[in-house]
């Protein structure tokens, strides 16, 4: 449907001629007609600048979702199947919502990291489930032979067992399953593409989130958490407290097989390279040890503020799936003005300056 | 490639949770004939690739396949879901002996 106001067609010639605040307000309350040709008219104009400004004011006039009445208190319903070592999902259903335990204890892991991280997200964020819908969270466990890894595959979790070597079972980590989940949350909310700079946010983001969940879990305060990534997850043997560290990037492991864990903590050892798709899990480091700064700064429930601000930052219509460091550290800062005050902006300008991110 | 030709095989696996670059490798000259056998066949079946691949979606692992027979070298790059004619190859090399990182 294109049917223009035959009035108003004649400023197609002059792009951006109406204040865009004005094809905002038409985009956000014209009716159909007037909001195709608002559209319309906003994409007249190619610059890149151009496109920039119109993604984000057509974004910011279309709520993401409507809105919809949210039921009294959202709860989870699990299910936890059991791959039996092939590599078929989902597998057999062994324990669903409400059920005791089983003796399997990854399946107790999994049911329990899956409920974890449902109630972090509704409670600290009102979340409901990963897509903000009531998505029923599906994790099949003893996926593949040895299989040294966890993920999310678009639509559930999947928990290999490890090789026992050099990893145990990935359900061993509640930070890893909360990891594991926000990757959903991510592609649901900003779809930060999974290369260089915004594939490591993607990946910060879920440490951040991961680290919250455990922390959540756990009461803890900024200053006494661990802010370690899959503590546990090594195997015994293995040279290394965890995968990550947040808290102090590059320290989490040294190990004649694992390596050294090369995580920078600055922008100054930004890594570039074409392996990891750029280096996400890598560069990941300088974005998280932002995170920590900001937590640190504000001290009590890293959830509470840094945590707010993150999460509104990921669902922010301005945060585009290209995101650069800067571009995300900038609206972490707006963020921090819309939701709290002048300290809070210095608080999170002063974590990104402190890691090299110049804003 | 003859029975008797000599077949090194190094798996790189990259990305996945821990995003560590693991190799584990076989070497027909250790393993009984039937094991080397087994290695030389699931190595002449291995497709051609094209150069480096990037992960299909977050946390999940590409690999990268060194095949050296008899001198001869090879590179071949997978991501998952690892194609029908090189899973046995990858799954067998996932439980290979581990190599030392590169730094
Ligand atoms: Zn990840």
């Amino acid at each position: 449907m294109h049917l223009e106001p035959r009035s108003i067609a004649t400023t197609r010639q002059t792009p951006c001629a109406l204040p865009p605040n004005i094809l905002e307000r038409i985009i956000r309350n014209g009716t159909e007609e007037q909001r195709d040709w608002a559209l319309g008219t906003l994409s007249l104009d190619t610059t890149n600048r151009m496109v920039r400004l119109q993604t984000a004011q057509i974004a910011a006039a279309l709520p993401r979702r409507r809105p919809r009445p949210v039921p009294a208190s959202p709860s989870a319903r699990r299910t936890i199947a059991d791959a039996q070592s092939t590599e078929t999902l989902p597998g057999k259903t062994v324990r669903t919502e409400g059920q005791a335990s089983v003796s399997d204890v990854a399946v107790n892991e999994a049911y329990d990291g899956l409920g974890a991280t449902f109630d972090f997200y509704s409670a600290v964020f009102h979340r409901d489930s990963i897509d903000d819908e009531g998505l029923a969270l599906l994790a099949t466990v003893h996926y593949g032979d040895h299989y040294d890894n966890a993920f999310w595959n678009g639509e559930q979790m999947v928990f290999g067992d490890g090789d026992g070597e050099l990893f145990n079972r990935f359900t061993i980590s509640l930070d890893v399953i909360g990891h594991e989940l926000t990757h959903g949350v991510t592609e649901d909310e900003a779809g930060l593409a999974y290369l260089n700079q915004a594939g490591a946010l993607n990946e910060s983001v879920s440490d951040v989130f991961g680290s919250l969940v455990k922390q959540y879990k756990l009461g803890q305060k900024a200053g006494d958490a661990d802010w370690l990534i899959g503590e546990g997850l090594l195997a015994p043997g293995v040279q290394g407290v965890a995968l990550r560290s947040m808290k102090a990037p590059g320290t989490a492991f040294d190990d004649p097989v694992l390596g050294k864990d090369d995580q920078p903590a600055n922008m100054s050892g930004y890594v570039r390279t074409t392996s990891d798709n750029g280096g996400v899990h890598t560069n990941s480091g300088i974005p998280n040890k932002a995170f920590y700064n900001a937590a640190i700064a504000f001290g009590g429930h890293a959830w509470e503020k840094a945590g707010k601000i993150w999460y509104e930052t990921l669902r922010s219509p301005q945060l585009r799936t290209n995101a650069s460091f800067v571009a995300f550290a900038n609206l972490t800062v707006t963020q921090a003005r819309t939701l709290f005050d002048a300290d809070a902006v210095r608080a999170v300008q002063d974590a990104w300056r402190a890691v090299g991110v110049k804003i | 490639m003859t029975e008797a030709e000599r077949v090194r095989v190094v798996l790189e696996r990259s990305g996945g949770f821990a995003g560590r670059t693991i190799r584990r490798g076989l070497d027909t000259e250790d393993l009984p004939a039937v094991e080397a056998d087994r290695l030389r066949a699931l190595v002449a079946a291995l497709p051609a690739t094209s150069g480096p691949v990037g992960a299909t979606a977050p946390d999940r692992f590409t690999y990268a396949v060194e095949v050296d027979v008899s001198g001869r070298r090879g590179l071949h790059h997978f991501a998952e879901p690892v194609p029908a004619e090189a899973r046995d190859l990858v799954q067998l090399l996932s439980r290979a002996p581990l190599l030392p990182a590169s730094r």
